[in-house]
Protein backbone atom coordinates (compact mmCIF):
# COMPACT_ATOMS: atom_id res chain seq x y z
CA UNK A 1 0.00 0.00 0.00
CA UNK A 2 1.40 2.99 -1.39
CA UNK A 3 1.54 6.32 1.38
CA UNK A 4 0.43 9.19 -0.71
CA UNK A 5 -0.93 11.99 0.56
CA UNK A 6 -4.16 13.63 -0.43
CA UNK A 7 -4.01 16.71 -2.83
CA UNK A 8 -7.75 17.68 -2.54
CA UNK A 9 -7.82 21.00 -1.05
CA UNK A 10 -11.63 20.03 0.89
CA UNK A 11 -11.19 16.52 0.72
CA UNK A 12 -9.15 13.86 2.36
CA UNK A 13 -9.51 9.98 1.48
CA UNK A 14 -8.78 7.88 4.40
CA UNK A 15 -8.06 4.27 3.10
CA UNK A 16 -7.96 1.93 6.06
CA UNK A 17 -8.71 -1.94 5.63
CA UNK A 18 -8.33 -1.12 1.49
CA UNK A 19 -12.12 0.80 1.96
CA UNK A 20 -11.61 4.46 1.33
CA UNK A 21 -13.65 7.19 2.46
CA UNK A 22 -13.61 10.50 1.53
CA UNK A 23 -14.17 13.04 4.01
CA UNK A 24 -15.40 16.61 2.82
CA UNK A 25 -15.03 19.77 4.83
CA UNK A 26 -15.27 23.62 4.20
CA UNK A 27 -12.65 24.19 7.13
CA UNK A 28 -9.20 23.98 5.63
CA UNK A 29 -7.28 24.16 8.85
CA UNK A 30 -9.21 21.68 10.13
CA UNK A 31 -8.60 19.47 6.87
CA UNK A 32 -4.96 20.10 7.74
CA UNK A 33 -5.69 18.15 11.05
CA UNK A 34 -6.86 15.45 9.64
CA UNK A 35 -4.42 14.99 7.24
CA UNK A 36 -1.87 14.88 10.14
CA UNK A 37 -4.07 12.73 12.04
CA UNK A 38 -4.22 9.80 9.15
CA UNK A 39 -0.58 10.56 7.64
CA UNK A 40 0.01 7.14 6.29
CA UNK A 41 -3.44 6.79 5.88
CA UNK A 42 -4.44 9.03 3.29
CA UNK A 43 -5.25 7.74 -0.24
CA UNK A 44 -5.04 10.38 -3.53
CA UNK A 45 -8.08 8.07 -5.04
CA UNK A 46 -10.56 10.74 -6.57
CA UNK A 47 -13.30 8.01 -5.90
CA UNK A 48 -14.83 6.61 -2.51
CA UNK A 49 -17.34 4.23 -2.32
CA UNK A 50 -18.31 6.56 1.26
CA UNK A 51 -18.62 10.07 0.89
CA UNK A 52 -18.61 11.87 4.36
CA UNK A 53 -19.57 15.85 4.56
CA UNK A 54 -18.01 17.00 7.38
CA UNK A 55 -20.18 19.78 9.51
CA UNK A 56 -18.29 21.43 12.21
CA UNK A 57 -19.74 23.27 15.29
CA UNK A 58 -18.37 25.31 17.71
CA UNK A 59 -17.44 22.36 20.95
CA UNK A 60 -19.61 21.26 23.19
CA UNK A 61 -22.23 18.82 23.48
CA UNK A 62 -23.64 17.07 20.10
CA UNK A 63 -25.76 14.21 21.44
CA UNK A 64 -26.83 13.61 25.27
CA UNK A 65 -25.91 9.57 24.53
CA UNK A 66 -22.78 9.05 26.11
CA UNK A 67 -22.32 5.71 24.65
CA UNK A 68 -22.01 5.39 20.93
CA UNK A 69 -25.43 4.28 19.77
CA UNK A 70 -26.45 3.03 16.39
CA UNK A 71 -29.34 2.78 14.38
CA UNK A 72 -30.72 2.03 11.44
CA UNK A 73 -33.80 2.02 9.28
CA UNK A 74 -32.93 -0.35 6.36
CA UNK A 75 -30.02 1.84 4.54
CA UNK A 76 -30.08 4.84 6.29
CA UNK A 77 -27.38 4.82 9.76
CA UNK A 78 -27.34 6.76 12.47
CA UNK A 79 -24.57 6.69 14.98
CA UNK A 80 -24.38 9.17 17.76
CA UNK A 81 -22.29 9.57 20.72
CA UNK A 82 -21.81 12.68 23.00
CA UNK A 83 -19.38 14.51 20.68
CA UNK A 84 -20.51 13.48 16.95
CA UNK A 85 -23.66 12.66 15.13
CA UNK A 86 -23.39 10.49 12.11
CA UNK A 87 -26.20 10.22 9.55
CA UNK A 88 -25.14 7.52 6.60
CA UNK A 89 -27.33 6.06 3.60
CA UNK A 90 -25.79 2.51 2.72
CA UNK A 91 -26.66 2.32 -0.19
CA UNK A 92 -25.59 5.56 -1.78
CA UNK A 93 -22.34 5.61 0.54
CA UNK A 94 -22.99 8.77 1.71
CA UNK A 95 -23.03 10.40 4.70
CA UNK A 96 -23.27 13.13 6.91
CA UNK A 97 -20.91 13.89 10.25
CA UNK A 98 -21.92 16.60 13.09
CA UNK A 99 -19.21 17.26 15.33
CA UNK A 100 -16.85 20.12 16.83
CA UNK A 101 -13.01 20.30 15.12
CA UNK A 102 -11.69 17.29 16.81
CA UNK A 103 -9.96 14.71 15.03
CA UNK A 104 -10.60 12.13 17.70
CA UNK A 105 -14.57 12.80 17.18
CA UNK A 106 -13.75 11.32 13.09
CA UNK A 107 -11.78 8.25 14.62
CA UNK A 108 -14.91 7.16 16.45
CA UNK A 109 -17.26 7.87 13.48
CA UNK A 110 -14.57 6.07 11.31
CA UNK A 111 -14.69 2.78 13.43
CA UNK A 112 -18.29 2.88 13.34
CA UNK A 113 -18.55 2.74 9.73
CA UNK A 114 -15.62 0.91 9.53
CA UNK A 115 -17.64 -2.17 11.60
CA UNK A 116 -20.92 -1.41 9.85
CA UNK A 117 -18.69 -1.62 5.93
CA UNK A 118 -16.89 -5.05 7.25
CA UNK A 119 -19.39 -7.23 8.48
CA UNK A 120 -20.88 -7.40 4.76
CA UNK A 121 -17.12 -8.22 3.69
CA UNK A 122 -16.27 -11.00 5.83
CA UNK A 123 -14.50 -8.76 8.66
CA UNK A 124 -14.73 -7.41 12.08
CA UNK A 125 -12.54 -4.89 13.88
CA UNK A 126 -11.45 -6.42 17.28
CA UNK A 127 -9.93 -5.25 20.56
CA UNK A 128 -6.55 -6.53 20.17
CA UNK A 129 -2.90 -5.79 18.99
CA UNK A 130 -1.39 -6.73 16.16
CA UNK A 131 2.10 -7.32 14.54
CA UNK A 132 3.77 -8.48 11.67
CA UNK A 133 6.82 -10.01 11.73
CA UNK A 134 8.32 -11.39 8.30
CA UNK A 135 5.11 -11.13 6.40
CA UNK A 136 2.74 -12.68 8.67
CA UNK A 137 0.75 -11.18 11.19
CA UNK A 138 0.29 -12.30 14.85
CA UNK A 139 -3.02 -11.19 16.71
CA UNK A 140 -3.16 -10.42 20.62
CA UNK A 141 -6.85 -9.81 21.86
CA UNK A 142 -7.87 -9.37 25.19
CA UNK A 143 -9.83 -7.21 27.81
CA UNK A 144 -8.51 -3.85 28.47
CA UNK A 145 -5.55 -4.51 30.95
CA UNK A 146 -4.84 -7.50 29.23
CA UNK A 147 -1.34 -6.10 27.94
CA UNK A 148 -1.98 -5.46 24.07
CA UNK A 149 0.15 -2.27 24.74
CA UNK A 150 2.59 -4.52 26.71
CA UNK A 151 3.49 -7.25 23.88
CA UNK A 152 3.52 -5.04 21.19
CA UNK A 153 5.99 -2.66 23.79
CA UNK A 154 7.75 -6.01 23.61
CA UNK A 155 7.90 -7.23 20.45
CA UNK A 156 11.29 -7.57 18.48
CA UNK A 157 12.72 -5.01 17.06
CA UNK A 158 12.34 -6.54 13.13
CA UNK A 159 8.36 -6.49 14.12
CA UNK A 160 6.22 -4.10 12.72
CA UNK A 161 3.01 -2.43 14.86
CA UNK A 162 -0.14 -2.92 13.12
CA UNK A 163 -2.07 -1.51 16.05
CA UNK A 164 -1.67 -1.51 19.48
CA UNK A 165 -5.42 -1.31 20.31
CA UNK A 166 -7.73 -2.29 17.32
CA UNK A 167 -7.14 -4.93 14.71
CA UNK A 168 -8.54 -4.50 11.80
CA UNK A 169 -9.58 -8.43 9.98
CA UNK A 170 -10.80 -9.35 6.76
CA UNK A 171 -10.98 -12.36 5.02
CA UNK A 172 -9.24 -12.17 1.66
CA UNK A 173 -9.87 -15.35 -0.57
CA UNK A 174 -9.41 -18.42 1.64
CA UNK A 175 -7.40 -16.42 4.31
CA UNK A 176 -8.02 -13.93 6.54
CA UNK A 177 -5.96 -10.85 6.62
CA UNK A 178 -4.67 -8.41 9.59
CA UNK A 179 -4.08 -4.62 8.39
CA UNK A 180 -2.30 -1.47 9.77
CA UNK A 181 -5.07 1.18 11.61
CA UNK A 182 -4.68 4.83 12.59
CA UNK A 183 -6.16 3.70 15.68
CA UNK A 184 -3.89 3.80 19.12
CA UNK A 185 -3.87 2.81 22.46
CA UNK A 186 -1.67 4.07 25.19
CA UNK A 187 1.30 3.21 22.92
CA UNK A 188 0.22 6.56 21.03
CA UNK A 189 1.87 5.39 18.14
CA UNK A 190 -0.37 4.72 14.89
CA UNK A 191 0.57 1.12 13.10
CA UNK A 192 1.80 1.11 9.72
CA UNK A 193 -0.15 1.24 6.28
CA UNK A 194 0.37 -2.42 5.66
CA UNK A 195 -1.54 -6.26 5.59
CA UNK A 196 -0.19 -9.54 5.77
CA UNK A 197 -1.88 -13.14 6.46
CA UNK A 198 -2.99 -13.77 10.06
CA UNK A 199 -0.45 -16.79 11.72
CA UNK A 200 -1.87 -16.92 14.66
CA UNK A 201 -4.29 -15.23 17.14
CA UNK A 202 -3.41 -15.31 20.93
CA UNK A 203 -6.06 -14.61 23.55
CA UNK A 204 -3.91 -12.42 26.41
CA UNK A 205 -3.83 -13.35 29.82
CA UNK A 206 -1.19 -11.59 32.53
CA UNK A 207 0.09 -14.74 34.76
CA UNK A 208 3.33 -15.27 36.90
CA UNK A 209 4.63 -17.92 34.09
CA UNK A 210 4.46 -17.94 30.48
CA UNK A 211 2.24 -20.81 28.51
CA UNK A 212 0.51 -20.86 25.36
CA UNK A 213 -2.22 -23.69 24.78
CA UNK A 214 -4.27 -24.10 21.98
CA UNK A 215 -7.94 -23.25 22.50
CA UNK A 216 -10.77 -25.57 21.40
CA UNK A 217 -13.02 -23.43 18.29
CA UNK A 218 -15.89 -22.97 21.16
CA UNK A 219 -13.72 -21.37 23.77
CA UNK A 220 -11.84 -19.27 21.12
CA UNK A 221 -15.09 -18.29 19.30
CA UNK A 222 -16.60 -17.41 22.45
CA UNK A 223 -13.39 -15.36 24.08
CA UNK A 224 -13.10 -13.43 20.61
CA UNK A 225 -16.83 -12.23 20.53
CA UNK A 226 -16.21 -10.50 23.56
CA UNK A 227 -13.30 -8.58 21.98
CA UNK A 228 -15.50 -7.85 18.88
CA UNK A 229 -16.08 -4.34 18.54
CA UNK A 230 -20.10 -3.68 17.52
CA UNK A 231 -22.66 -0.87 17.67
CA UNK A 232 -25.22 -2.30 15.28
CA UNK A 233 -28.34 -3.72 17.10
CA UNK A 234 -28.87 -5.04 13.31
CA UNK A 235 -29.56 -9.05 13.37
CA UNK A 236 -28.46 -9.48 9.99
CA UNK A 237 -24.82 -7.89 10.72
CA UNK A 238 -25.02 -9.84 14.40
CA UNK A 239 -25.09 -12.75 12.18
CA UNK A 240 -22.50 -11.97 9.90
CA UNK A 241 -19.94 -11.05 12.15
CA UNK A 242 -20.84 -14.46 14.37
CA UNK A 243 -19.99 -16.22 11.06
CA UNK A 244 -16.74 -14.49 10.52
CA UNK A 245 -15.84 -15.03 13.86
CA UNK A 246 -16.38 -19.01 13.53
CA UNK A 247 -14.69 -18.74 10.04
CA UNK A 248 -11.65 -17.19 11.31
CA UNK A 249 -11.46 -19.79 14.40
CA UNK A 250 -11.54 -22.54 11.61
CA UNK A 251 -8.60 -20.98 9.72
CA UNK A 252 -6.39 -20.03 12.06
CA UNK A 253 -4.94 -21.20 15.28
CA UNK A 254 -6.10 -19.48 18.18
CA UNK A 255 -3.96 -19.84 21.53
CA UNK A 256 -4.76 -18.59 25.02
CA UNK A 257 -1.31 -16.99 26.04
CA UNK A 258 -0.50 -16.89 29.49
CA UNK A 259 2.48 -14.77 30.42
CA UNK A 260 4.76 -12.27 32.09
CA UNK A 261 5.59 -8.72 31.24
CA UNK A 262 8.98 -9.52 29.74
CA UNK A 263 10.50 -10.25 26.38
CA UNK A 264 10.54 -14.13 26.60
CA UNK A 265 6.73 -13.53 25.93
CA UNK A 266 7.87 -13.53 22.38
CA UNK A 267 9.39 -16.60 22.26
CA UNK A 268 5.96 -18.70 22.69
CA UNK A 269 4.96 -16.56 19.11
CA UNK A 270 5.09 -18.74 16.11
CA UNK B 1 -47.04 -31.09 24.85
CA UNK B 2 -48.12 -33.40 22.26
CA UNK B 3 -48.27 -32.83 18.90
CA UNK B 4 -44.83 -30.21 19.45
CA UNK B 5 -43.19 -29.19 16.19
CA UNK B 6 -40.18 -27.11 16.94
CA UNK B 7 -38.28 -24.56 14.07
CA UNK B 8 -34.94 -22.71 14.64
CA UNK B 9 -35.72 -19.01 14.85
CA UNK B 10 -34.65 -17.18 12.13
CA UNK B 11 -33.01 -14.73 14.80
CA UNK B 12 -30.34 -16.73 15.57
CA UNK B 13 -26.65 -17.89 14.13
CA UNK B 14 -25.52 -21.13 15.00
CA UNK B 15 -22.50 -23.26 14.16
CA UNK B 16 -21.37 -26.80 15.31
CA UNK B 17 -17.56 -26.58 17.25
CA UNK B 18 -16.39 -29.69 18.38
CA UNK B 19 -18.81 -31.09 20.09
CA UNK B 20 -20.58 -28.20 21.20
CA UNK B 21 -23.42 -26.20 19.25
CA UNK B 22 -22.38 -22.41 19.62
CA UNK B 23 -25.72 -20.16 19.01
CA UNK B 24 -26.00 -16.17 19.54
CA UNK B 25 -28.84 -14.04 19.49
CA UNK B 26 -29.18 -11.52 16.31
CA UNK B 27 -31.28 -9.87 18.74
CA UNK B 28 -28.71 -9.17 21.91
CA UNK B 29 -25.66 -10.75 20.92
CA UNK B 30 -26.37 -13.55 24.08
CA UNK B 31 -24.02 -16.34 22.86
CA UNK B 32 -25.55 -19.89 24.53
CA UNK B 33 -23.79 -23.41 24.34
CA UNK B 34 -25.54 -26.70 23.40
CA UNK B 35 -24.17 -30.27 24.49
CA UNK B 36 -24.36 -33.73 22.34
CA UNK B 37 -27.85 -34.23 22.94
CA UNK B 38 -29.10 -31.15 22.61
CA UNK B 39 -26.88 -29.96 19.18
CA UNK B 40 -28.67 -32.88 18.00
CA UNK B 41 -32.49 -31.82 18.80
CA UNK B 42 -31.28 -28.50 17.59
CA UNK B 43 -29.87 -29.51 14.56
CA UNK B 44 -33.16 -31.50 13.93
CA UNK B 45 -35.71 -28.76 14.45
CA UNK B 46 -36.99 -28.41 10.89
CA UNK B 47 -40.32 -27.30 12.07
CA UNK B 48 -41.72 -29.96 9.92
CA UNK B 49 -40.57 -33.39 12.89
CA UNK B 50 -42.50 -33.96 15.72
CA UNK B 51 -40.77 -33.41 18.52
CA UNK B 52 -41.48 -37.07 20.02
CA UNK B 53 -40.31 -38.55 16.66
CA UNK B 54 -36.62 -36.40 16.83
CA UNK B 55 -36.33 -38.11 20.49
CA UNK B 56 -37.44 -41.60 19.26
CA UNK B 57 -35.38 -41.96 16.06
CA UNK B 58 -32.45 -39.85 16.55
CA UNK B 59 -31.85 -39.24 20.07
CA UNK B 60 -32.62 -42.80 21.11
CA UNK B 61 -30.85 -43.95 18.61
CA UNK B 62 -27.78 -42.21 18.83
CA UNK B 63 -27.56 -42.23 23.01
CA UNK B 64 -28.45 -45.13 25.64
CA UNK B 65 -31.35 -43.60 27.07
CA UNK B 66 -34.95 -44.40 28.38
CA UNK B 67 -37.17 -42.51 25.70
CA UNK B 68 -39.85 -40.98 28.34
CA UNK B 69 -37.06 -39.28 30.47
CA UNK B 70 -35.31 -38.32 27.23
CA UNK B 71 -38.29 -36.40 26.05
CA UNK B 72 -39.02 -35.22 28.91
CA UNK B 73 -36.05 -33.78 28.92
CA UNK B 74 -35.98 -32.79 25.31
CA UNK B 75 -39.57 -30.96 26.74
CA UNK B 76 -38.01 -29.06 29.26
CA UNK B 77 -34.89 -28.03 26.51
CA UNK B 78 -37.06 -27.00 24.18
CA UNK B 79 -38.93 -24.67 26.89
CA UNK B 80 -35.74 -22.91 27.76
CA UNK B 81 -34.94 -22.21 24.66
CA UNK B 82 -38.26 -20.92 23.25
CA UNK B 83 -38.46 -19.02 26.07
CA UNK B 84 -35.22 -17.35 24.82
CA UNK B 85 -36.53 -16.74 21.41
CA UNK B 86 -34.09 -19.60 19.94
CA UNK B 87 -36.70 -21.81 19.02
CA UNK B 88 -40.08 -21.67 17.87
CA UNK B 89 -42.73 -23.93 18.99
CA UNK B 90 -46.01 -25.03 17.48
CA UNK B 91 -48.69 -27.24 17.92
CA UNK B 92 -49.02 -28.20 13.87
CA UNK B 93 -46.49 -28.63 11.45
CA UNK B 94 -45.01 -25.21 9.98
CA UNK B 95 -45.82 -24.90 6.25
CA UNK B 96 -43.93 -24.13 3.38
CA UNK B 97 -42.02 -20.91 3.19
CA UNK B 98 -43.32 -18.42 0.61
CA UNK B 99 -41.28 -19.19 -1.94
CA UNK B 100 -41.71 -22.85 -1.91
CA UNK B 101 -45.38 -22.34 -1.93
CA UNK B 102 -45.21 -20.06 -4.68
CA UNK B 103 -42.98 -22.98 -6.20
CA UNK B 104 -45.80 -25.01 -5.88
CA UNK B 105 -43.50 -27.04 -3.31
Amino acid sequence: MSKVAAVDAQAAVIKIGDIPIRVFTDDRDFLRMVQDRYAGFLSSETHAGIDLRLDLTAPGQISSEEEVRVASDTVRWSAERGDFRLDWDSETGRGQVRQSANPYSLDGVLRILHTLVLARRAGFLLHAASVMRNGRAFVFFGRSGAGKTTISRLAPADATLLTDEISYVRRDAEIYLAYGTPFSGELAKIGENVSAPIAAVYHLVQAPENRVALMTSADAVRALLESVLFFAEDAELVKLVFQSVCDLVGRVPVYRLEFVPNRTVWDLVL
Amino acid sequence: MKNCYIARSPMVAARQLGSEMVIMSATDSTLFSLNEVASLIWKSADGATPLREIVNDKVCAEFDVDPEIAFADAERLVGELAERGLLLLTNEPAGPSPVEAERGL
